[in-house]
């Protein structure tokens, strides 16, 4: 496919376009004349505030979190051979939000603050390596299950840290975060994020010849060299480290795994090594358009951003499902 | 509202009829009109009846009251039974008169009513012309008008004194949690935080009961003080927002923890709670570097 630098190239102009348009848009509005004045004026101000500690650090998680959510997302449908995988449907995301829940009602991040995304990484892992274990040998389908398995529980095991939290306002607010949102974050929760995603990103990255290799079958990936369970074992602990560090920060944002790398497969081609790059562009790119339009939208209190993605990827999974149905027997 | 009670006996689903229409049903009683023991099913009547009467007259009050962070609330429901708002409970506590809410136990509720349970259902006051209205009507039902009185008269005697004391010009304030959502209009929040003397900018912006405020808007709204509901033994995401570097900068000296679970129930016991609210705003404002 030779349109794959010209996508990556329009990808991330989108972005940068995107990102200069996000630190514009919010529910109050600053005329862009003092946007753009803010760069240059003290940190006093309060359109400085605004843009420097609440509409930039947004833009990044957005960006950062969209990104991993867009790799994984290519990883795990090249790894499963599978177009419905996503961190989603492995049980990925909500065992992070299993983990960040505990953290979080039972005190931990009083503790020492890195204990919500640590507690989002380990509960992601133990979810992840759970859908692995179950859906082992059985091909991709048995890991698909498994997934749906796993985060039935997890969704199970929320409800019931839920139903145990000491805090009897535990119920609205879990609900509410689970909904995934970027609103308010700051620069400690990028600082914070950051190093996870970037290895687990990188840890993903690395496997893209395997996912070559494997894109012919698991045998034939084993003739040409690929050693199955080391890749396996990569993936899992990449999936979980970007995108358990990511659901501990913002909460479960769907679809944005799934979709992506659909989007840009009809430019780049179908081998799983060339999709990553233009995936990740992708996932940061409808993240953060989203990101905007939950800021434009409005209807009373700030549409959360899980429940806006999750809006638009749900027709979008019906189609996914619709053309399966078509294209095979 | 109020004063529509309708005395029946069980037998007439006429007057249950009535009785729900006017939205307070109070059954007789063949020997006394008055209800010699009496069972809370809303944490509001279980402050209120604490109140006025003495523990060997309440069967039981909610869990909650048992629990309360008020010591002296969770003291005075101590001293009598407790109560998960089950229509079982009721049954088998048989009191005289059961006083619900209108949040509290609905289907509870609904079913007490059906039997033709004597039950109260005791609206939410938010202004303190209901508490005055409220605290005295109960006193009455309850056979209880002189407790009542005295109540009625402290809550006065601290509303004059808050009104003589008045600062020269409001305290602005916004009650923000990083909820997204401010009290505004016709809460008790901005009841109290009026007679204690300060000016509730949500209010200000909009006509509606909660007002959906996020941290931009705040920072834009720019109020004196920024209120927080405070209940932080409890960990919770609430409070998060408020250690994000924006709000530091603007409100890390202009920030009060309110006692939210005090700005629940409204009650004679509210203007204390005003107090509480100008002798806090007064402390910060006196500390904090001025703007």
């Amino acid at each position: 496919m030779k349109s794959g630098p010209l996508v990556i190239l329009v990808l991330t102009l989108l972005l940068v376009l995107l990102f200069f348009i996000s630190l514009f848009s919010g529910r109050v509005w600053l005329p862009p004349g003092d946007v753009l004045r803010s760069f240059a004026s003290g940190n006093d101000e309060l359109a400085a505030i605004i843009v420097h500690e609440l509409r930039l650090p947004r833009a990044v998680l957005a960006v950062l979190v969209g990104a991993s959510l867009g790799v994984a997302g290519a990883v795990l449908q090249g790894f499963t051979r599978n177009p419905l995988a996503e961190p989603g449907l492995l049980g990925v995301a909500t065992g992070a939000s299993l983990g960040a829940v505990i953290s979080i009602y039972f005190g931990f991040t009083s503790v020492f603050a890195l204990a919500t995304p640590l507690a989002g990484l380990l509960g992601a892992l133990a979810a992840t390596a759970l859908t692995f274990a179950l859906g082992w040998g059985g091909g991709s389908l048995a890991l698909i299950l498994a997934g749906v398995a796993v985060s039935g529980l997890t969704a199970a095991l929320i409800s019931l840290s839920l139903n145990l939290a000491p805090n009897a306002n535990a119920a609205y607010e879990i609900m509410t975060w689970i909904m995934g949102s970027l609103a308010d974050r700051s620069w400690d929760h990028v600082w914070l994020v950051t190093p996870f995603i970037v290895v687990g990103v990188i840890a993903m990255a690395s496997t893209a010849r395997a996912l070559d290799a494997l894109s012919l079958g698991e045998t034939q990936a084993q003739s040409l060299g690929i050693h199955l369970t080391r890749t396996r074992l990569i993936i899992l602990l990449g999936t979980a480290t970007a995108v358990g560090a990511a659901t501990s920060v913002t909460g479960a944002i769907g679809f944005i795994g799934l979709v992506a790398p659909h989007l840009i497969r009809p430019w780049v081609g179908h081998q799983p090594s060339r999709i990553l790059l233009p995936a990740a562009l992708a996932g940061a790119v409808l993240l953060l358009g989203a990101d905007i339009a939950t800021r434009l939208i409005r209807f009373g209190p700030e549409l959360k951003l899980g429940v806006f993605t999750s809006l638009l990827g749900t027709p979008f999974f019906f189609w996914l499902v619709v053309k399966l149905r078509k294209t095979s027997p | 509202m109020l004063g529509c009670v309708a005395i029946s006996s069980y037998l007439t689903s006429l007057t249950v009829g009535i009785a729900v229409l006017c939205g307070a049903a109070i059954s007789a009683f063949a020997q006394s009109p008055i209800p010699r023991r009496v069972m809370t099913l809303n944490m509001c009547a279980d402050q209120l009846v604490l109140d006025l009467l003495p523990p060997e007259r309440i069967t039981s009050v909610t869990y909650i009251s048992h629990i309360a962070s008020d010591e002296n609330l969770a003291h005075l429901a101590g001293r009598v039974g407790i109560n998960y708002g089950m229509a079982e409970e009721v049954f088998a506590q048989s009191p005289d008169l059961v006083i619900g809410g209108d949040f509290s136990a609905p289907a509870t509720q609904a079913i007490l009513k059906r039997a033709g349970y004597p039950l109260y259902e005791m609206a939410s006051a938010e202004k303190f012309e209901a508490i005055r209205e409220q605290t005295l009507f109960v006193g009455r039902l309850l056979g209880a008008e002189t407790r009542a009185q005295e109540l009625v008269a402290e809550m006065e005697v601290d509303l004059a004194d808050l009104a003589r004391t008045r600062p020269a010009r409001p305290i602005s304030v916004v009650a923000w949690d990083g909820s997204g959502i401010a009290p505004g209009k016709g809460t008790l929040f901005n009841e109290i935080l009026n007679v204690a003397g300060g000016i509730n900018l949500a209010a200000e912006q909009s006509d509606a009961y909660m007002v959906a405020l996020d941290m931009e808007e705040l920072l834009v709204t720019n109020p004196d003080i920024l209120a927080y509901g405070a209940d932080l033994a409890m960990p919770s995401l609430r409070h998060e927002p408020l250690k994000h570097p924006a709000i530091q900068q603007r409100y890390g000296d202009r920030q009060i923890a309110y006692p939210e679970e005090q700005y629940v129930c409204g009650g004679p016991q509210s203007s204390r709670v005003a107090r509480d609210l100008r002798a806090a705003m007064l402390a910060v404002l006196a500390e904090a570097r001025p703007r």
